[in-house]
């Protein structure tokens, strides 16, 4: 019989898995797995199938085809009871009835765990999210914020093999959301705890995952570390849904002589916003690409701004600017590092 | 500048409401406690008098004690039944609530009149004899208050989320029955409540069908408030006093102790 527990097995691994709803086919053929201690988060718009295929993974939805397999064992078929999954809702679904300690207890003790031995797992999760004082107050008592921690924590409660968290930040003010999810990445790094995150926001993925699920259309479309999906990402339509890179049809005159050897991919170029600078005067590198754009565009930010340039040939290119240090209408002078560039195969 | 928003139609409405609710029991309520009210406009000599009569009543005491058995019964009944066939519908086949809506339309659309003659015909006049009168009384009644208690439910199941209550404790894995024990029922124990007293009330104060199918030989005490009505207004009166109180007392009783 196979160690489920040994470091090699994946917590989870899915082979082709498709979820139908109503007949109309919501995940089609998903394939990944995630090892021990990782945060995978599945990003995607609205309607790609990323919460869908979450509840399949907790056993809340039928899985159509394909397999699933949580720490070595095939769950595919099994109820959530069965799946050893901790669960965040989108909206926590706390139960408003029961204390914060009896909320924490709840699955511990559906499990068969003595009740002391739950208690005193709450107890060590309410210390880990600072909600030790809370412990006999109401769901309905506590802030969002702290009603997010609840959530965490009584997902973890039963020391499940994986959490799985349906945009868990999505309900929390702004001003709240970035320490929560760092908090809880600390918590996660910590416990080494295996994690399934849904989000819709870029950052948030990026911020808190090991790795990155893109989903569109129900299908996964990138499949890769942070780093790799703001360098190389999988297709096209995965660079226009990050929003984070300049897409070429084909290569500027300039740019071709700089890469003379580069064969044509089918669905163009992407380059990473932050590899077009100011040239600010520097030395050419070989492999720097010159080129001269006028600001047709501003959009302010908190940490920069993002302009729009166009040259005379009409090129549009955008770039990551300090906060109100350009104009529309002033003409930039910028490079481009050629290395930059990631052919698309589609 | 913004104006402040005043009040005042809303007051007005609800002065008009307390007055219209408030008047016809408080004018009862003087009437059962007057010696008489028929020569000025206002009642005359306090006593206690025809609520003592009507408590000695052996027909009232026999009448109250079939009252509150077929009652409680047809509240016990409509609130197990109702309770069950909202909350599975709502949790595990939606579109059955669709036609649950529906059914709790019906008995706002057949007058109660029509039941009971119908009830009359088919059970007492061609299968007579095998079904005790009561018994169907009761039965009759559950369809009839159904709505009463579906309404309320699945308004607060709405309100609960319970579909995502019930999921969270699958993912924690406590069995379905678990969680509606432990946390879905007690969420529901206000609407539930409300349920069984409206039940209540509307049983106690059923008229049409106690009339017809159980007038002749199992006399409640509604039928008999109104035959009281012709012979004493005054005990007619206390009668009615009597059974609002009891209600009342009961309604309190009943809110007290499913204080969450």
């Amino acid at each position: 019989m196979p160690d489920s527990s040994a470091p090699s097995t994946p917590v989870l691994s899915l082979s082709d898995v498709s979820l139908h709803l109503g007949g109309r086919p919501i995940v089609q053929q998903v394939s990944f797995s995630l090892e021990r201690g990782r945060c995978l988060a599945l990003l995607g718009p609205s309607g790609c199938g990323k919460t869908t295929l979450l509840r399949g993974l907790a056993g809340l939805a039928p899985v159509s085809a394909g397999q699933v397999r949580i720490a070595g064992r095939d769950v595919t078929s099994l109820p959530p009871q069965d799946r050893d999954v901790g669960m965040v809702f989108q909206h926590y679904a706390l139960f408003p009835n029961l204390t914060v300690l009896d909320n924490l207890c709840f699955g511990p003790l559906a499990r068969g765990w003595r009740a002391d031995r739950a208690r005193d797992r709450a107890h060590t999760l309410l210390s880990m999210v600072g909600l030790t004082d809370h412990a006999h107050q109401r769901p309905g008592q506590l802030s969002g914020g702290q009603r997010q921690r609840v959530a965490m924590a009584r997902a973890l409660a039963s020391e499940p093999q994986l959490l799985l968290m349906d945009e868990p930040f999505s309900a929390i003010d702004e001003s709240f959301r970035l320490p929560l999810r760092r908090a809880f990445r600390r918590m996660q790094l910590e416990l080494q705890q295996g994690c399934v995150i849904v989000t819709h926001d870029r950052s948030e993925a990026l911020e808190l995952a090991d790795d990155i699920a893109v989903m569109l259309d129900g299908r996964l479309a990138h499949l890769g570390t942070p780093a790799q999906l703001l360098s190389q990402p999988a297709s096209r339509a995965v660079a226009q849904f990050l929003g984070a890179f300049n897409l070429l049809d084909d290569l500027p005159a300039g740019l071709r002589q700089a890469m003379p050897d580069a064969p044509r991919p089918p669905a163009g170029w992407a380059a990473p916003l932050q590899a077009l600078q100011r040239d600010e005067g520097r030395a050419l590198h070989a492999q720097w690409w010159r080129w001269q754009g006028t600001v047709t565009d501003r959009h302010p930010g908190l940490h920069h701004d993002l302009l729009s340039l166009r040259d005379n040939s009409g090129l549009s290119l955008q770039m990551i600017d300090q906060p109100g240090r350009s104009r529309i209408g002033e003409p930039l002078d910028c490079v481009l590092d050629s290395a930059a560039l990631h052919p698309l195969p589609h | 500048m913004l104006k402040p928003v005043r009040p005042g139609p809303g007051i007005v409405a609800l002065a008009l409401l307390g007055l219209v609710t408030v008047l016809p029991p408080l004018a009862v309520a003087l009437y059962g406690l007057s010696e008489r009210w028929d020569r000025s406009l206002w009642p005359e000599g306090a006593t206690l008098a025809w609520l003592q009569q009507v408590l000695r009543d052996e027909r009232v005491l026999s009448a109250a004690a079939r009252t509150t058995a077929l009652t409680l019964a047809q509240a016990v009944l409509t609130c197990t039944l109702g309770a069950l066939a909202t909350v599975s519908a709502y949790l595990y086949a939606p579109r059955l609530s669709a036609l649950l809506n529906l059914l709790a339309q019906v008995p706002f659309a057949i007058p109660a009149v029509v039941v009971a003659t119908t009830a009359l015909e088919w059970f007492v006049g061609h299968w007579g004899g095998w079904l005790d009168a009561r018994v169907l009384y009761v039965l009759l009644l559950v369809p009839l208050h159904f709505p009463l208690v579906h309404r309320g439910l699945a308004a607060a199941l709405q309100r609960l989320d319970a579909q995502v209550l019930l999921e969270a404790g699958r993912t924690l894995g406590a069995s379905e029955w678990r969680t509606i024990r432990g946390v879905l029922l007690p969420l529901l124990r206000p609407a539930l409540v409300a349920a069984f007293l409206l039940a209540l009330s509307a049983g106690a104060l059923e008229f049409a069908i106690a009339n017809l199918l159980l007038g002749g030989t199992h006399e409640l005490l509604q039928p008999l408030m109104n035959s009281l009505r012709a012979s004493s207004g005054h005990h007619a009166a206390a009668l009615i006093m009597l059974s609002l109180s009891l209600i009342g007392l009961l309604t309190a009783v009943v809110q007290r102790l499913t204080r969450p």
